[in-house]
């Protein structure tokens, strides 16, 4: 077929503006797209979250962008803790050029995510899904950032037998893998520690009734020391409201999920549980620093942990475009499996030799009079920390 | 009392009554006569405020009340007895006789007023506590009839009052509205038993596809070819 | 164990019916599910964390709260539901979606996206020995207030000449015109009791969670859902049996299922709804044949 000329003008003409739009630039961009649950169940975990990642990304570009080069866009998308609407606005965000995704705070909206980012090998990093399935589920590009379950459940069932209980109720729900495995893995770590389990429970998520696994749990002919779930809201509350009210003294431990304000609020009820956190604002610690930061910053006080490891998630990917040199997501997916003794804010993380799930440190922390009380920072030894399940 | 102008009536397309006219002094009976679907329940809707006519005047007392919704009308006295007497089956035959008078009396005066339904229905009073919808269908009449005159309504108007009871009961019936008529009180009623409705009613409308096709004094639309041949039988 | 887990379902049982009643008292007259029921729950408690935070003691704080919700419902009749007056049933049904939606996104972004925890008072979390075991004080509490609720409406209904309306008016809404009593006045009470209900299933909703969040109102509207159809739509006495049915078999089912099974038990219960509606396809006491416009 000819082409007369001034078709071929044009032709040449739209070449050249796209390989003016396709060259490297000294002010070039790198696009995240961060689809998270900023209203229903996972917003408690979310929104403080993405309020720490926002800072860092601000902080970043302000000195330069990511690796001191690369300037954050953040294209931010509400998922409304539906995994379909996960599923399509991860979709837009990848369709919209991003190179590398976050996801919410939890494992299994992460995984859905993950079989989109998958083909790209787009590196997909949650915010604190904890659930050591979430890095193997899908593909390697799939990060945790929080302490994995098995490493949070290794660390409660270690505090819990310290403290001389033997004897373990567990309430799970089917309905997550954090709901589901984090108390099993407990109890394979308290089991392996000489302790027994003397009966489970299992309830749906949302669901406003406990009182016939309360009384179950009134009726057990051997009595627990401990109840272990990995419950939050708005099922923790309830649980432990109906719990109290039946008149079952019981200690109740949980995990990284009822590190929130409402739990705290929660006052009375709440005494003497104990939790786990990627860290605690010890008065002259580094989180403590971040937290009077991120006042500043924001004007409003940072309520949990999660805060910081959404600012550290910021750390993260900054060192990973440092180290890639590029904003492309597979030199970057390799850069952030390569990361090793990464300084953060609390402490170290690491993802070298792991897979995907990161090696780094968890704080015990105790509601005490309505006010979480630091326990201890413990790196679980490796053996302790029970194989991730399927 | 009751005067009805150019009245249409229409269910979208369709229309059910067209340009009627009627007017029923203080005191007087009116009959409605036609075949099914003539538009003589349209018309009572119309005038109970049920459904809106679509052009022309319904005036009650001197006043324009085409607009009014049917709660109103009745406040003002005009009281239909539905086809198909629709008593409030779930509820006591005191209970339907209160909701009658509810709006219209206060409490003392309802009571007197049920107690004189009860002297006009001796049947009501055996069944004062049960549910209507366990009464016969010439007591479920009686109690529609009861239900809207507890308002003293000025005007009473009985959409096929006969329909489905029994002839001896049906004589009942109109033994009653003829008590009623001879009290005084302005009544419009649509029949098709004919012959018993002109016998009643000092006037009457003969209506055939919604227009009005013969109008006048009962005798005289009883005697006429049309009612003779068409609803008569002779 | 079984008095217990029989205080139990009847405690459960007894908020479901209340939700289902005020679901069922304004389908009745209206032709209305009205899906945003759950969000008259949440402003409820909403309400309730509002006057316990101004220093309300709890008695004048729940009375606020079901204040709230009855004249919540009043307005929601009067913006969004009086327009729609005489439309299908679908139409009406999409209409309180969309309430119901929007209610829940004005929650998120004028208070919270995020749950706000109410601590019961202690003695409500106290105990009753019976013998050689000990029952709640909040299971009681709550099959007393249910109870006197239900009570309440039964009186209501049954002494007084608007109760006695609203009944004529579930049957045959045009003919209650008729005899001159006042649409808007029937389904402004209606609305008025279903807030009121609302109001009081968000109490013994909250007495259990311990929280108030935007979504909190999802799962009981969809109980009293099914607990109306159960007990046969549009009737009252069906949905306090039928919410009282759902209360026991759920509770019934968590205390026996064994926990590998136990992941079944939403499934079991819709299962064993099915069977109640092969079975008595009207629901449990059907309502009476209805005319409405």
């Amino acid at each position: 077929m000819l082409l007369s000329h001034p078709t071929i003008g044009r032709l040449v003409l739209s070449a050249a503006v796209t390989c003016a739009l396709a060259a490297p630039s000294y002010a070039e961009d790198i696009l995240i797209g961060v689809a998270t649950a900023q209203t229903g169940g996972l917003a408690p975990y979310d929104q403080p979250s993405l309020a720490g990642f926002r800072m860092a990304i601000d902080e970043l570009n302000a000195k330069g962008g990511l690796g001191g080069k690369y300037t954050a866009k953040l294209a931010i998308k509400d998922t409304r803790t539906d995994t379909a609407a996960t599923i399509t606005a991860v979709q837009e965000l990848v369709d919209a050029g991003a190179s590398i995704i976050v996801t919410p705070c939890d494992a299994d909206a992460t995984i859905a995510a993950g079989q989109i980012t998958v083909a790209k090998r787009i590196p997909t990093l949650t915010f604190c899904g904890t659930a050591p399935v979430l890095a193997t589920a899908v593909g390697d590009n799939l990060f945790g950032t929080y302490p994995g379950d098995n490493l949070q459940a290794a660390v409660i069932a270690d505090h819990a037998y310290a403290k001389g209980f033997r004897k373990a109720y567990l309430l799970v729900s089917p309905d997550s893998s954090y709901t589901a495995q984090l108390p099993e893995y407990f109890a394979e770590v308290f089991k392996k520690k000489g302790g027994a389990v003397v009966g489970t429970g299992s309830f749906t998520m949302g669901q406003p009734d406990f009182s016939a696994i309360v009384t179950a749990i009134k009726a057990l002919p051997e009595q627990p020391d401990l109840i272990m779930t990995a419950a939050y809201e708005p099922d923790f509350p309830a649980f432990i409201q109906q719990l109290r009210a039946a008149g079952v003294t019981t200690t109740v431990y949980g995990a990284d999920a009822i590190g929130t304000a409402t739990v705290q609020g929660l006052g009375k009820l709440v005494d003497g549980t104990v939790y786990t956190a990627a860290g605690y604002p010890t008065p002259g610690g580094a989180l403590e620093a971040f937290n009077k930061r991120f006042a500043t910053t924001t004007g409003h006080a940072a309520e949990s942990a999660y805060e910081a490891n959404g600012y550290e998630i910021g750390l993260i990917l900054d060192a990973a475009v440092k180290a890639a040199g590029s904003t492309d997501p597979i030199k970057l997916r390799d850069a952030i499996a390569g990361l090793d003794k990464l300084p953060i804010v609390t402490g170290t993380i690491t993802y070298a030799g792991t897979n995907g799930m990161p090696v780094r440190a968890v704080s015990l922390i105790e509601y005490k009079d309505g006010k979480p009380v630091y326990i201890a920072t413990q790196t679980p030894a490796a053996a302790d920390v029970p194989a991730a399940a399927h | 009392m009751l005067e009805v102008g150019a009245l249409q009536v229409r269910y979208g397309e369709a229309v059910a009554v067209e340009h009627l006219d009627l007017a029923l002094p203080e005191g007087g009976v009116l009959a409605l006569i036609g075949a099914n679907g003539a538009g003589k329940s349209s018309t009572l809707a119309a005038i109970s405020g049920v459904v809106m006519p679509a052009r022309g005047s319904v005036r009650f007392g001197g006043r324009d009340i085409t607009r009014l919704p049917p709660e109103q009308r009745s406040r003002l006295g005009i009281a239909l007895v539905p086809e198909g007497r629709r008593v409030f089956a779930a509820l006591t035959v005191a209970e339907n006789l209160t909701l009658g008078g509810a709006m219209h009396l206060d409490r003392a005066a309802r009571a007197v007023r049920a107690e004189e339904m009860l002297v006009l229905f001796p049947v009501l009073r055996q069944f004062y506590r049960a549910r209507a919808g366990t009464l016969s269908g010439g007591q479920q009449q009686m109690l529609a009839i009861a239900r809207a005159l507890m308002a003293r309504p000025k005007l009473l108007m009985i959409d096929e009052p006969s329909l489905g009871l029994a002839p001896k009961v049906v004589d009942d019936v109109f033994d009653l509205l003829a008590a009623l008529k001879a009290s005084g009180l302005t009544m419009l009623l649509v029949e098709q038993n004919v012959a018993l409705a002109l016998d009643l009613a000092d006037s009457a409308l003969v209506l055939a596809t919604g227009r009005v096709v013969l109008a006048g004094p009962a005798p005289d639309v009883a005697a006429s070819e049309l009612v003779r041949h068409a609803y008569l039988g002779h | 164990m079984l008095l217990q887990q029989v205080i139990n379902a009847i405690s459960l049982g007894g908020i479901y019916a209340l939700l289902a009643l005020g679901l069922a008292i304004v389908f009745s007259i209206t032709g209305l599910i009205n899906f945003a029921h759950g969000e008259l729950m949440t402003l409820s408690g909403y309400a309730l964390l509002a006057a316990l935070m101004m220093g309300m003691p709890l008695l004048p704080a729940a009375i606020t709260a079901v204040a709230a919700g009855a004249l919540a419902a009043m307005a929601m009749e009067r913006v969004a539901f009086r327009p729609m007056r005489g439309a299908s049933v679908t139409s009406l049904l999409l209409t309180s979606f969309a309430v119901s939606n929007l209610l829940k996104v004005v929650f998120q972004n004028a208070i919270s996206a995020r749950g706000k925890p109410i601590a019961m008072p202690d003695w409500m979390a106290g105990v009753v020995p019976i013998g050689s075991f000990t029952i709640g004080v909040g299971p009681l509490i709550s099959i007393a207030v249910s109870a006197l609720a239900l009570l309440g409406l039964e009186l209501f209904l049954r002494r007084t000449v608007m109760g006695a309306a609203m009944r004529a008016a579930a049957q045959d809404f045009n003919t209650l015109r008729l005899v001159g009593i006042s649409a808007n006045r029937v389904i402004a009470v209606a609305f008025l009791l279903s807030g009121v209900l609302a109001g009081i299933a968000s109490l013994l909703w909250i007495a259990q969670r311990a929280s108030v969040d935007p979504m909190m109102g999802f799962v009981p509207v969809l109980k009293a859902f099914i607990a109306t159809v159960i007990g046969g739509l549009g009737s009252l006495s069906g949905a306090v049996a039928g919410g009282m049915l759902l209360g026991v078999l759920e509770v019934a089912l968590q205390a026996l299922l064994p926990p590998s099974l136990a992941p079944y038990r939403d499934a079991l219960v819709l299962s064993g709804i099915i069977v109640v509606l092969l079975v008595r396809p009207n629901g449990l006491i059907p309502a009476v044949d209805t005319a409405r416009s």
